[in-house]
């Protein structure tokens, strides 16, 4: 029961920060509601028994992505002043279409298609723990995980190429 | 169960507590008289240099970057701590070592080009 | 975790040898170039004359170490294609013929995009070490891509591609073209990816699980969930693999990127790179279409008619030739989708069609790429049409390669682009697909419109200006390049027989 509670305590705080994210005008203040959107969804995977996913969530994106936000920000030096309250850019048309998804989705979520969606699914309270996901990783997904570390190098080797001064 | 997660939460909890009285106590204890005039710039005083708002180099970019894809490193990497006690009781001690080694000599390798390149100098 | 005690790791070694080999060559080639010698001059020399030392010394031979490990790659295919009779599974990697062929195939296609690479890099100042170690590594993605079981492994493999992609396409930061194409192809490939995991999340709740061998289990597939998950799966899917290789709504990234990018990784781009997307495509779709043989053929018929026809009439009003050349790559990518249609009713005829046809069009595409950066003076790429003219007198066996590149690629008689389509268009006929063919026999005429406007212009348009001596780009792995794919163009076209029985004996499902 205080599962659910809990859920909803978090669920309500998420949207409230993501929607802070948004119309903030300040753009640090806006990253700072970020990382409480990221720390709030990360307790919802705490409650869906999904460790190993929220403590991704902490440590990459409440953390480093997060300070790659913030240097990016101080980087373009935008000052709140200049910065407006935005609407959606673009026609009537992608407006239409962004509010009718959002319709749908809610709908989707409250009428009937719930008993679709949830159909056959079993919660299992070990399959997100850490040692339950390591495991995995370390012997089924053996190569994957070694294939990430040589995706890492690339991605490293890419972005230092790319952000170096060019070679005269 | 939930329970489980007891300790976090009084983490939590003091975290929120010990933040909370220190703003109380510096708003109690300091004095306040706080005015307008206070908090202008000093009439007569220097002009400031130059605006505190600054642009921030893009050198911080590439630090932040580097940082990042270490840090999904560590993150894989985490799992691999937490079973290898459990791995060399089921006798593969040597596969989960080497499994790991493995993993971080590539990005060993990552590390040295970002030095050696001189991608973290500063100049 | 038992089983991992009885494994055999020299078997599964020697038997992923290209892969671990191109990992390990990318990585020596890595630190190689990490401590190459910054001067070409000794210390004490160096301070006696400062005018010295501003030459660099030239990392060539570095490009020269990765052509030797991706060949080593390549002869380790063969052994391997001659040793497996029969598709052997270890784990979530598959080595069966198929991958093995795909495998020479991009290989092969790489050591010709290193070779390329050979005095561009330098002239233009790009980092040559950076360059070859993504070129390995990136292969050693499509290796994971084509050889996978598992839709994860095939993901990772995705994302090294790609991401080497980018930064191949973006490399060359001085010149705002690149950039603004590596910028384009990042952000529109990041959605993609994006597309392609929902795709692959989508089959995984069909299915419960990620191995393609999964997929065939009737039990699970009976339950209605599974099937509206699985058309939910296939949709993404094709999204995200149709910017890969460029089917039809997804195709607009590709003549900027192409353009933009230098000309050695353009070429590779078009060859390595699309082969790699339609081998994966080929490996999901062998498995789901059986699934939903009616709807999945429409939906890839669909893309594949849009993308001829799209490719090719746009492609008619370019005078870019690397434009024009990147439409072109969009018009066969349309044409190799069309062998997928035909692996609903007959697989094995159709994926031997699709391994002829991409094998086919990577060695023409290179072939007429080569041709093109061969051309381009110092410094500058060779870009308009109209510089080609008089060509045909100043440099003839150059011009006849390039005319037979373009004949191949608009499917004329004696060339492998012919044999390719032919057996395609074959292939469609025995499956029933009248419409198919007559679309795609349509779009290749509306082709020969704008593949014979080079030709054209080389051999019968006066030069209007005496141009500047052209001092071209000389250099004999170039020259090798473009011999040896003119040579295959035609000798494949003539004799097709070694080759399309070597394919067929690489199909056995």
């Amino acid at each position: 029961m205080i599962e659910a509670y809990l859920f909803y305590f978090f669920a309500v705080t998420t949207v409230l920060l993501a929607v802070t994210v948004v119309v903030q005008p300040n753009p640090i203040g806006a990253a700072v509601s970020l990382v409480g959107t990221f720390f709030s969804l990360a307790a919802l995977f705490v409650l869906l028994h999904a460790h190993f996913v929220a403590i991704m969530q902490i440590i990459l994106y409440a953390g480093a992505i997060m300070v790659l936000f913030i240097f990016v920000i101080m980087l373009l030096n935008l000052e709140p002043e200049k910065v407006k309250l935005r609407t959606i850019a673009g026609n009537r048309l992608v407006q239409g279409s962004a509010a009718l998804y959002l319709a749908g989705v809610i709908a989707l979520a409250f009428f009937g298609w719930r008993q679709f969606f949830t159909q056959g699914v079993v919660a299992n309270e070990m399959e997100g723990t850490i040692e339950a996901v390591g495991k995995l990783l370390l012997t089924d997904y053996l190569v994957p995980f070694e294939m990430t570390s040589v995706l890492l190098l690339v991605a490293i080797i890419g972005a230092v190429i790319l952000a170096r001064k060019p070679v005269e | 169960m939930l329970s489980s997660y007891f300790p976090i939460a009084v983490l939590f909890i003091f975290a929120l507590i010990l933040g909370g009285v220190f703003v109380g106590l510096s708003a109690w204890i300091g004095r306040r008289p706080y005015n307008k005039v206070r908090l202008e710039p000093y009439e007569c005083g220097l002009e400031p240099a130059d605006s505190p708002r600054k642009r921030f180099s893009v050198k911080f970019f590439m630090v932040a970057m580097v940082f990042l894809l270490f840090d999904v490193e560590v993150t894989l990497l985490f799992p691999w701590a937490t079973l290898f006690k459990q791995f060399i009781a089921s006798g593969l001690g040597v596969f989960i070592f080497i499994e790991g080694l493995l993993f971080i000599a590539v990005l060993v390798i990552g590390w040295l080009y970002v030095v050696r390149k001189g991608a973290l100098k500063w100049e | 975790m038992e089983s991992l005690l009885n494994t055999d790791w020299l078997a599964l070694a020697y038997n992923e040898l290209p892969l671990l080999l191109l990992i390990v060559g990318g990585t020596l080639v890595l630190l190689a170039d990490l401590w190459w010698p910054q001067h070409i001059l000794p210390r004490w020399a160096r301070r006696k004359s400062a005018t010295v030392d501003v030459h660099v010394p030239d990392r060539t031979p570095l490009l020269l170490f990765g052509m030797l490990a991706a060949l080593v790659a390549f002869i380790a295919c063969w052994r391997l294609w001659v040793q497996h009779e029969m598709p052997n599974q270890m784990g979530m990697l598959v080595i069966d013929r198929f991958s093995l062929v795909g495998g020479m195939m991009i290989i092969g296609s790489t050591i010709a995009g290193l070779a390329l690479g050979w005095g561009y890099l330098f002239q233009h100042k790009l980092p040559i070490g950076e360059y070859t170690v993504l070129m390995l590594f990136a292969t050693a993605g499509a290796w994971c891509m084509i050889s996978s079981a598992n839709l994860l492994l095939a993901f990772v493999g995705i994302e090294i591609l790609s991401i080497s992609a980018y930064v191949l396409a973006g490399m060359d930061t001085k010149n705002r073209l690149s950039v603004e194409s590596g910028l384009k192809y990042f952000l529109l490939g990041a959605v993609a990816s994006a597309f392609l995991l929902f795709g692959i999340a989508f089959f995984y709740g069909a299915t419960g699980t990620l191995s393609l061998v999964g997929f065939t289990n009737d039990g699970i597939m009976q339950a209605p969930t599974s099937q509206f998950y699985l058309i939910l799966g296939t949709a993404f899917f094709l999204v995200g693999i149709g910017f890969k290789v460029a089917l039809a709504p997804f195709h607009t990234w590709t003549p900027d990127v192409y353009e933009g990018a230098p000309i050695p990784v353009t070429a590779w781009f078009a060859s390595a790179v699309k082969a790699a997307a339609f081998l994966l495509f080929a490996r999901v779709m062998l498995v789901v279409l059986p699934l939903m043989p009616a709807l999945g053929t429409q939906l890839i018929a669909g893309l594949a008619i849009a993308t001829m026809f799209i490719g090719n009439m746009a492609a008619l009003w370019q005078d870019n030739i690397k434009r024009l050349l990147a439409y072109s790559s969009i018009a066969h990518a349309g044409y190799a989708a069309l062998a997928l249609v035909t692996m609903a009713t007959i697989p094995e005829a159709g994926i031997t069609s699709l391994l002829w046809y991409l094998m086919s069009y990577s060695v023409m595409t290179i072939g007429a790429f080569a041709v093109v950066q061969l051309l381009g003076r110092d410094g500058e790429e060779l870009t308009s049409v109209g510089a080609l003219a008089g060509l045909g007198e100043r440099h003839p066996w150059l011009a006849a390669c390039l005319s037979i590149f373009l004949l191949s690629l608009a499917g004329l008689p004696p060339t492998v682009g012919f044999m390719a389509k032919y057996y395609l268009l074959a292939n469609l006929v025995a499956a029933g697909h009248w419409g198919l063919t007559i679309a795609a026999i349509i779009s290749s005429l509306i082709s020969v419109g704008y593949y014979s406007y080079p030709i054209v212009v080389m051999y019968f348009r006066p030069v209007a200006n005496q141009t500047p001596h052209n001092s071209m780009n000389v250099g004999v792995p170039i020259r090798l390049v473009i011999f040896f794919a003119a040579l295959a163009v035609l000798v494949a076209g003539i004799f097709p027989d070694r080759l399309m029985s070597f394919i067929q004996n690489s199909v056995l499902l």
